[in-house]
């Protein structure tokens, strides 16, 4: 048995983990990796100490620090498949089936990005269509590329993009002005997307310059990077905990406990305003430290009994 | 038999189908596994002669294979059976 169970290899999963395990405790980390959606940032430019760090550069130094010989955290390449209170302690099952007992969990299980459902998404995914500028974007160097999402997400897709060379239209789910304009980044103001167009390959982007009329105009891109509104990894919960109506988990800021005892959350998965690594390692931080208290009143009550 | 993976330096997506062609290559002792990053002279060469567009693009003996959410199953079954 375990006294903490954390789910999920992202930032707020690993700092969860290295804090609990420096508290003397014994940790399960479950994870299919230990990077979350770290590894997909390009720069980071506010991370405390850093003038400016690669996601995967700062995934691999949490990664470390989790994997440190002497630490007293087992790793475990999994997912969760369920959770449930059994008396005083929780049963987590795994992808495959096996279960595992703890005094605690943390769920961390961050986000993951969302599709814009449009024709001819899924059938060119992969084959122009992206949601990894890290991963695709190089690809895309000297040619037209379209970006599509949130305002400020798609803002900074296209930046990066704009950096490794591409030439990015931006059409966004809210029309925003930027603050800045940027070289190589051309705002369509009111445009937003009705179909991907391409055989084999991106051709061009069927899309709605003005919202006032219903005249679909074509822009010719090799490429549709897509920044969605992210969804949270919290199916495998399934009516244990309470979630906000955008399926987050709800918790208490002040600790990050959610609505079962002895679960926490934290990181991109909460019900939290902020989603940014600081946070999420914070909100890590708060978990591990309130699953601590909550273990120790737990044996102190153990005891008395 | 080799397998190559060209893919940006720190490709999250690629962390994954890595896992997996290394635990391919411990049941099949025969297979190598090279990677050439897609941004050096190699890799662009290789990007433009396959039409490389996701990350990562795999070769299985100089041959293009595939790119970006490549079934591992797929995969073995290519290098078990040729199909």
């Amino acid at each position: 048995m375990y006294d903490m169970a954390v789910i999920g290899g992202g930032p707020a999963g690993m700092i969860a983990a290295t804090t609990a395990a420096r508290r003397g405790l014994k940790v399960l980390l479950v994870a299919d990796s230990l990077q979350g959606q770290l590894g997909k940032i390009d720069q980071i430019e506010n991370w405390p100490g850093e003038t400016r760090v690669t996601g995967s550069q700062l995934a691999a130094s949490f990664a470390k620090q989790v994997t440190e010989p002497g630490n007293s955290i087992d790793c475990r390449k999994s997912t969760a498949a369920g959770i449930r209170r059994a008396g005083q302690l929780l049963k987590i099952t795994l992808a495959g089936g096996d279960t595992v007992t703890a005094r605690t969990a943390i769920i961390a299980t961050g986000v993951r990005h969302g599709t814009l459902g449009l024709p001819g998404e899924k059938e060119l995914s992969s084959k122009g269509v992206s949601y990894c500028v890290t991963c695709d974007g190089p690809y895309f160097r000297g040619k037209k590329v379209a970006v599509i999402g949130s305002p400020e997400q798609a803002l900074v897709m296209a930046q990066q993009l704009s950096r490794i060379g591409a030439y990015a239209y931006l059409l966004q789910s809210r029309p925003v002005q930027p603050a800045f304009s940027y070289d190589r980044v051309t705002l369509l103001p009111k445009g937003w997307p009705v179909e991907i167009i391409g055989d084999q390959k991106v051709a061009a982007l069927r899309y709605h310059g003005d919202h006032s009329n219903n005249m679909a105009e074509e822009l010719p891109v090799s490429g549709v990077f897509i920044a969605a509104e992210r969804m949270p990894n919290t199916e495998f919960t399934d009516g244990i905990l309470d979630l906000n109506e955008d399926g987050y988990i709800s918790v208490d800021c002040r600790t990050m406990a959610a609505s079962v005892p002895g679960v926490y959350a934290a990181g991109d998965v909460t019900s939290g305003p902020h989603k940014q690594i600081t946070t999420a390692v914070g909100d890590g931080v708060k978990a591990a430290l309130s699953a601590t208290q909550y273990i120790e009143t737990q044996l102190k009550r153990e005891i008395k009994a | 038999m080799i397998i190559t993976l060209v893919s940006p330096p720190d490709c999250p997506n690629c962390a994954e189908l890595q896992a997996e062609i290394d635990e391919l290559k411990n049941r099949y002792s025969e297979l190598e596994v090279a990677h050439i990053d897609a941004l050096s002279p190699e890799g662009e060469k290789l990007v433009l002669q396959h039409g490389i567009l996701a990350s990562p693009g795999v070769l299985v003996d100089s041959q293009f294979f595939g790119m970006g959410a490549i079934s591992i199953e797929k995969l073995e079954s290519h290098i078990t059976t040729g199909s």
